[in-house]
C-alpha cells in the first residue's frame, strides 16, 4: 500500500491526534465462500510492563470497508476476539486509558493489517500497546517565583519524515501555578524550551529634551541619554531551555520511553534587555520589526519584543536578550518591502540602513488532468532544510497566489494537498528555477508557476518475502529514480500479516520497490542510506492507472 | 497497512492568542527595592500589603509616574522606596500577577489585571517633606480548578467557561468571565477571577482539530454541555463564591453523548470568511471540531445531540457584519443546512413630540442631557437642538457580550420615520433613553413591544416593525439634599418610578445635593444609597428593603419639586 507522508498544514499537526482513517485499497480477493468465516484473537497488553490492559476498546474494519467497525473493550485478561470474520484483510487499531489511538505493530501511523482465511494466522494475537508518554514541569524565574503564561514548547528528534530531523510537536502555555504538561508523548528524544517575558519589565520610553533652534523657537527632540535612565528592571528572558542553557545546542535531551513521565523544570533568568535600533527612511510611516531565533539550527521562534517610533527616523527594538536573532524590517508605504538579517544583538546597537527588497510574488495554477484544480486544495511549498513553508488555498479556476513578506532563499518541495487520489506530476516555472518537484525560490522576485496534478495514478500491490516466505511489519519503500529532486514521489507502506502491502497513488514513473525488516529506524528518504538496500530491490515502471504485483525480498 | 494523517483546513488550530506578559507568586532573595529619580529631594516609600491577611508581599511592581513612569519591586518585607522625587502630587501603582489592585477591583471584572492602573484615584499622592509611608494593597486572586472525567478516566481538551452575574446600570447580565481547557490529566485551572460568585461550564471540544469521521455509522462519543453540578442550564446550576485568594475545586464526571455529524453551506460569503458557531443554552459559542471551506463556504462538524442555535457571522467588504442563524435540533446526522449571510437588521426610528402649552425651558438655549455609563461613569451631552433623543441597546444575548449601540435621533415633524438604527445583530436588547431637561419619552414602541418595559428581541431575516417614540415637552424636575453623617464619594441617589423599578434613574450627588431633569410625571420613591456599585436595582425585590427609607414625590408635568434624603448603607437594611 501506499503512502506519501503528508507535510503538515501546521507546525504543530503532528502533535494533534491524527485520525484513524484508512483509505480503502483496492486488493485482489478470491471469491469469498460465505460459508467460511473466521477469526481475529488476541490480547492486549502493555508493551513495557507485559501485563494485560484492562478496559481497552480495540476496533477492526475490513479494508474494503473501512467504515464498517466492529469494537469490543477487554476485560482483566486483556483479551479480545472478533467471530464470523469473512475472509479479508482487517486493520486492527485501539486505543485505552493513557494509550493514544494506535495500529498493531504500529510504526508512526504504519502498522500491520491482519489477513484472515484459510491457512493464515489470526489467532493468538499480542497486541503491544505502547503507553503514552508525558513531560511536565514548572517554570520559575530568577527569584524562584513560578512564571505564569510562559509559552513552552516541545521539541522532538525523530524520522519520521525521511531524515533525521528535531520538529516541534507541541506547545503550551504554562498555567497560573507555573505548570505544564505534554501529554500522549510517543517515545524518543525531546527538547523543551520555554519563551517567556518578565511581567515586571520596564521598558525604556523616549525622553525628549527641548532644544533652541536657530529662529529661537523651543523644539522638544528625542534625548540620547538613555544609560541614566534605564531602570534595574529592564530586563529579558532569553529563550531558555532545560535544563537552563539558552543555547539550542546544549540543550539537554530528554529520553523518553513508552509510558514515562519525565519532569522538566525550567528556571529562567532576567539579563538586562538590549535596545536596538533601526534607522528607517523617513517617507515610510508604518514600519515594523520582528526578531525571531533559530533553534536548533531550523525552527524561526518568534522572540516577544517591544517596538517604538522615538520620532527620529528610527525604529527602537526593546526587551529582548542579548542574542543571535533574525531581525526582519517590513515597510509599508507605497512600495512594500521586506529584509531580513541576522545579527548578533549586543546592548545599543545599530543596524544599518539597507534596502529591502520587495516581497517574493508567486501566481500561479494547478490542474488536474487538464482541467482547473478543485477549489478544497492547498498548494504548499516546503523547505527541508529550514522547515519553513509556504502554503495557500487554491481559488476559482485552479489559480493561486503566495506573496512571502520573509521569504527564505532556498529550494522548496512543491505538495497540493486535500485533493484525494491526485498528486503532483509536474512543476514548470519562470522566474525560478525548478528540478523534479522542486522549486528554487530568491527573495524579491515575482515568479509564474505552474502545477499539473494528474489523478491517473498506478498502484503497486506486492508481497514482502523473507527466504520465500511472507513477511509481516517489514517497511517498504517505493524509491523514486532522482529521489533528491522527487521527496514527494515516495511511497511507504508496512507489510500485513500475509506480507502483502499496496503502494496508492503512484506517479507514473520508474521506481525500485525495496523490504527492509528492521527499517523503522532509518532516514528513509536519504539516497546515501537507502543505497545498501537498492541493489535487491524490485525495479518497475508505472504506467497511467497501471496495476502491479511484485515479489520484493526482505534485507 | 498505514493510516493518514488528517490534514486540518478552514479552522486550522485555534491557537489561544495569550500575551506573554504576567507571571506567579512565592519568593527568592531581595530585588532593587530603590529608585533613584533625581528630579528632586524628596522620598516616597512605603510596603505593600496583602489586603486579606496583611502580610508583607515581596516582589511586587510599584510604579509612580513623574514625567514618566518608574517601577519598582517591593523587597523581602515587602518594603519600597523612591528617592529624588519633586515635591507634588504623584499616581502610584502596584501590581503582581495574581494579585488584583484596588483599582482592579473597583474598575470591576471587565478590566484586566496587569495593566498600569493606579491606586489612589484623584489627586494622587503627595511627596513632600513629610510624607507618611504608604501602604499599597493586594487583593489576592481567586482560582477555580478541577478535574473533568468520564467513568474515571480523565478527559482532555474539554473545554472549561467561568459565568458570572454582571450589573449593569442597575440590570442583571449573565457575563463570561474566563475560560480555559484540561490538559492531559483531566485537570482545569481558570485563575484570575475577582472576589464574586461564580458559574462553571464544561463541555465540548476545545481541540477543533478532533477528527471527523466519515460516517455516522461509526459511533463518535462527545460531551454535551453541562453546568456544575449537573445542572442543564444555568439557572439550574450551582453558585461558586469565590473569596479572594480562594482556590474552589469543583469536580465533573460527564457521561459520553453520541455526536452527529452536521453540514451544510454558508451562503453569501464576500470572500471575506465567516465564523460558524453552535450556541447551546449557555449562551455562548460552543467549540466543536469544525471544518470549514472559506471559498465555497462548506461546512462539517461533528455536535453532541441536542438544541443549538446555528450562528455564521461574516463581514461585507466594507467591513460592515453579515450574519445569518438557523435554531436547529440535533438528534441524527444533518447535511445540507444552508445558511444565507444577510445584512445586520436596521430598524426605522420614528421620533415625534406631543407638545403642550405650558411647557417649560423654552428658553433655554443650550441642554444637557446626562446618564450613567456601563462602568458607572457620569456622562453629559450637549443638545443644542432640542429636538434630538438618545437611544441605547445594550444586549442581553450573551453572545453579544460589550456590543452596546449609541444613536440620537432628531424629531421627525413630518411623521415619516427617516433615521434608523443599522447594524444592529439578531438578539436580546434592553432599551434605555437618557434624561433630558426638554422632554421625557411618554411612549416607545416597536410594534407591539412597549420598549419602556419590556426587551427589545430582533429576530434575523426579519423586517422590524418601526421603533415609534413620542416625546412630551413638560417634564418634571426634581431636586434635593441628602442628610448623611459623613457624605461618601460613591453615593447616589435612586429614582424609582412606582410600579416600575425596571426605569429607575440615577442622580449623582454634588455637595450634597442632586437634580433629576426630565421625569416624566408620576410617583416616585427617592432613595439616597452610599453605592449602587453591584446592586440590581431596577429588581423590583432587590430594592423593596430600602423603599422604607425612600421619600415618595407625586410629580405633575413641568413640576419642580424638592426632597430630603437620608443616606442608607446597602445592605445594612
Amino acid at each position: 500500500m501506499t503512502m506519501t507522508i503528508l507535510r503538515m498544514l501546521c507546525a504543530l499537526a503532528l502533535a494533534l491526534p491524527l485520525s484513524a482513517q484508512v483509505n480503502s485499497p483496492a486488493i485482489n480477493s478470491s471469491p469469498v465462500n460465505s460459508a467460511l468465516t473466521f477469526r481475529i484473537s488476541g490480547a492486549v497488553v502493555n508493551a513495557i510492563t507485559g501485563q494485560a490492559v484492562n478496559q481497552a476498546e480495540i476496533e477492526i474494519a475490513n479494508v474494503l470497508m473501512p467504515e464498517a467497525v466492529q469494537t469490543m473493550t477487554t476485560g482483566s485478561d486483556g483479551r479480545f476476539h472478533f467471530d464470523n470474520l469473512v475472509r479479508g484483510k482487517y486493520q486492527l487499531t485501539g486505543h485505552g486509558r493513557g494509550f493514544s489511538p494506535q495500529g498493531f505493530d504500529d510504526h508512526f501511523g504504519y502498522f500491520t493489517a491482519i489477513v484472515v482465511g484459510p491457512g493464515m494466522e489470526s489467532e493468538n494475537l499480542i497486541f503491544k500497546f505502547r503507553p503514552d508518554a508525558s513531560i511536565y514541569g514548572v517554570v520559575t524565574d530568577e527569584a524562584g517565583e513560578t512564571v505564569r503564561n510562559a509559552q513552552v514548547m516541545l521539541f522532538r528528534q525523530g524520522i519520521e519524515t525521511g531524515q533525521e530531523e528535531i520538529l516541534q510537536v507541541k506547545q503550551e502555555m504554562t498555567n497560573d501555578q507555573g505548570r505544564f504538561l505534554m501529554g500522549h508523548l510517543l517515545p524518543g528524544t525531546y527538547f523543551v524550551a520555554v519563551s517567556a517575558q518578565p511581567w515586571y519589565v520596564q521598558v525604556p520610553q523616549p525622553h525628549y529634551r527641548s532644544v533652541t533652534t536657530s529662529d529661537g523657537k523651543t523644539q522638544m527632540v528625542p534625548s540620547d541619554d538613555d544609560e541614566q535612565n534605564r531602570s534595574p528592571l529592564d530586563v529579558a528572558y532569553p529563550i531558555t531551555y532545560y535544563s537552563g542553557a539558552i543555547d539550542s545546542s546544549e540543550a539537554t535531551p530528554i529520553t523518553l520511553k513508552a509510558g514515562d513521565r519525565a519532569e522538566a523544570d525550567v528556571g529562567l533568568s532576567a539579563v538586562p534587555a538590549v535596545h536596538l535600533r533601526i534607522p528607517t527612511n523617513s517617507d515610510q510611516e508604518h514600519i515594523g520589526a520582528n526578531l525571531s531565533q533559530n533553534v536548533f539550527g531550523r525552527y524561526s521562534i518568534p522572540v516577544p519584543g517591544y517596538t517604538f517610533q522615538p520620532g527620529n527616523g528610527e525604529l527602537e527594538v526593546n526587551g529582548v536578550a542579548p542574542g543571535n536573532y533574525s531581525v526582519t524590517m517590513n515597510s509599508y508605504g507605497k512600495q512594500q518591502t521586506s529584509r531580513t538579517e541576522d545579527v548578533q544583538l549586543t546592548d545599543n546597537m545599530k543596524m544599518d540602513a539597507s534596502q529591502g527588497t520587495p516581497p517574493t510574488t508567486i501566481d500561479g495554477i494547478v490542474s488536474l488532468d487538464g482541467q482547473p484544480a478543485p477549489t478544497d486544495g492547498f498548494v504548499q511549498l516546503y523547505s527541508r532544510a529550514t522547515h519553513g513553508n509556504l502554503s495557500t488555498q487554491i481559488s476559482g479556476k485552479g489559480e493561486f497566489k503566495i506573496a512571502a513578506d520573509d521569504l527564505k532563499a532556498g529550494t522548496y518541495d512543491v505538495y497540493v494537498f486535500n485533493i484525494p487520489h491526485s498528486v503532483v506530476t509536474g512543476v514548470m516555472a519562470e522566474g525560478a528555477d525548478v528540478a523534479g518537484k522542486t522549486i528554487t525560490l530568491k527573495k524579491g522576485t515575482s515568479v509564474q508557476m505552474a502545477i499539473t496534478m494528474s489523478a491517473s495514478l498506478g498502484q503497486v500491490d506486492g508481497v514482502a518475502q523473507l527466504k520465500d516466505k511472507p513477511k509481516a511489519g517489514a517497511m517498504i519503500v517505493l524509491v523514486p529514480n532522482d529521489p533528491d529532486v522527487n521527496a514527494s514521489l515516495f511511497r511507504r507502506d508496512q507489510s500485513d500479516s500475509d506480507g502483502t502491502f499496496t503502494l496508492h497513488d503512484v506517479v507514473p514513473g520508474k521506481y525500485t520497490v525495496i523490504a527492509i525488516a528492521d527499517g523503522w529506524d532509518l532516514e528513509w528518504d536519504k539516497p546515501s542510506v537507502l543505497k545498501p538496500y537498492m541493489n535487491l530491490g524490485q525495479k518497475l515502471e508505472v504506467n497511467p492507472k497501471g496495476k502491479y504485483q511484485v515479489k520484493v525480498p526482505v534485507q | 497497512m498505514y493510516r493518514k494523517s488528517f490534514l486540518p483546513f478552514g479552522f486550522c488550530a485555534q491557537i489561544c492568542a495569550v500575551c506573554v506578559l504576567f507571571v506567579a507568586v512565592s519568593r527568592g532573595k531581595a530585588m532593587a527595592q530603590t529608585a533613584q529619580i533625581s528630579q528632586g529631594d524628596y522620598k516616597l516609600f512605603g510596603t505593600v500589603v496583602n489586603a486579606i491577611t496583611g502580610e508583607p508581599i515581596r516582589r511586587a511592581l510599584v510604579q509612580i509616574v513623574v514625567t514618566q513612569t518608574f517601577g519598582v519591586l517591593s523587597d523581602s518585607e515587602g518594603k519600597f522606596e523612591f528617592e529624588g522625587l519633586p515635591e507634588g502630587r504623584l499616581h502610584v501603582g502596584v501590581r503582581k500577577p495574581g494579585f488584583f489592585n484596588e483599582s482592579d477591583i473597583k474598575a470591576g471584572p471587565v478590566i484586566a489585571s496587569g495593566g498600569l492602573s493606579f491606586g489612589p484615584e484623584g489627586d494622587g499622592t503627595k511627596v513632600g517633606p513629610d510624607t507618611p509611608p504608604l501602604t499599597l494593597k493586594l487583593i489576592p486572586e481567586g482560582v477555580i480548578f478541577g478535574r473533568i472525567d468520564t467513568n474515571g478516566e480523565p478527559l482532555e481538551y474539554i473545554s472549561v467557561k467561568i459565568f458570572a452575574i454582571g450589573i449593569h446600570e442597575g440590570g442583571k447580565y449573565w457575563e463570561q468571565r474566563g475560560e480555559t481547557a484540561t490538559d492531559a490529566d483531566g485537570a482545569f485551572r481558570a485563575s484570575n477571577l475577582q472576589p464574586g460568585t461564580y458559574y462553571v461550564m464544561v463541555g465540548g471540544m476545545w481541540n477543533s482539530v478532533a477528527r471527523i469521521r466519515p460516517s455516522a455509522k461509526e459511533k463518535e462519543q462527545g460531551y454535551g454541555e453541562v453546568f456544575y453540578n449537573n445542572a442543564e442550564d444555568m439557572n439550574g446550576a450551582t453558585p461558586i463564591e469565590v473569596s479572594p485568594g480562594q482556590q474552589a475545586e469543583t469536580n465533573f464526571s460527564l457521561k459520553p453523548t453520541s455526536m452527529f455529524r452536521v453540514s451544510g453551506t454558508i451562503n453569501g460569503l464576500q470572500g471575506q470568511g465567516a465564523d460558524l458557531s453552535f450556541i447551546g443554552s449557555s449562551g455562548v459559542p460552543a467549540r466543536f471540531p469544525t471544518h470549514f471551506n472559506p471559498i465555497n463556504g462548506q461546512f462539517e462538524t461533528m455536535v453532541p445531540g441536542g438544541a443549538y442555535t446555528l450562528e455564521a457571522r461574516g463581514f461585507n467588504k466594507d467591513g460592515s457584519v453579515l450574519s445569518a442563524n438557523l435554531p436547529i435540533r440535533v438528534n441524527s446526522d444533518l447535511s445540507g443546512i444552508q445558511l444565507t449571510l444577510a445584512p445586520a437588521i436596521s430598524i426605522p426610528v420614528d421620533v415625534r413630540r406631543e407638545d403642550v402649552a405650558q411647557a417649560r425651558g423654552t428658553d433655554l438655549t443650550i441642554n444637557y442631557y446626562s446618564g450613567v455609563d456601563a462602568a458607572g461613569h457620569p456622562y453629559r451631552g450637549n443638545f443644542a437642538d432640542a429636538s434630538v433623543v438618545g437611544l441605547h441597546l445594550r444586549p442581553r444575548t450573551m453572545s453579544l457580550q460589550n456590543q452596546e449601540i449609541t444613536s440620537s435621533f432628531r424629531v421627525n415633524p413630518g411623521g415619516q420615520p427617516q433615521s434608523q438604527i443599522a447594524n444592529i445583530e439578531p438578539g436580546r436588547y434592553v432599551v434605555t433613553f437618557p434624561l433630558n431637561s426638554r422632554w421625557y419619552v411618554q411612549s416607545a414602541q416597536c410594534g407591539s413591544v412597549d420598549l419602556l418595559h419590556e426587551d427589545l428581541t430582533i429576530a434575523t431575516e426579519s423586517q422590524s416593525p418601526p421603533i415609534e417614540i413620542v416625546l412630551r415637552n413638560d417634564p418634571a424636575t426634581l431636586t434635593g439634599s441628602i442628610s448623611s453623617e459623613s457624605p461618601e464619594a460613591d453615593a447616589k441617589v435612586l429614582v424609582v418610578p412606582d410600579g416600575a423599578a425596571t426605569r429607575t434613574q440615577v442622580a449623582y450627588i454634588h455637595d450634597g445635593h442632586f437634580e433629576m431633569d426630565g421625569l416624566a410625571p408620576g410617583d416616585y420613591s427617592v432613595i439616597a444609597l452610599n453605592t449602587v456599585q453591584g446592586l440590581e436595582y431596577t429588581n423590583p425585590e432587590v430594592i423593596a428593603p430600602y423603599l422604607a427609607h425612600a421619600q415618595h414625590v407625586s410629580l405633575q408635568g413641568s413640576q419642580k419639586s424638592d426632597v430630603n434624603v437620608e443616606l442608607v448603607q446597602v445592605g445594612k437594611q
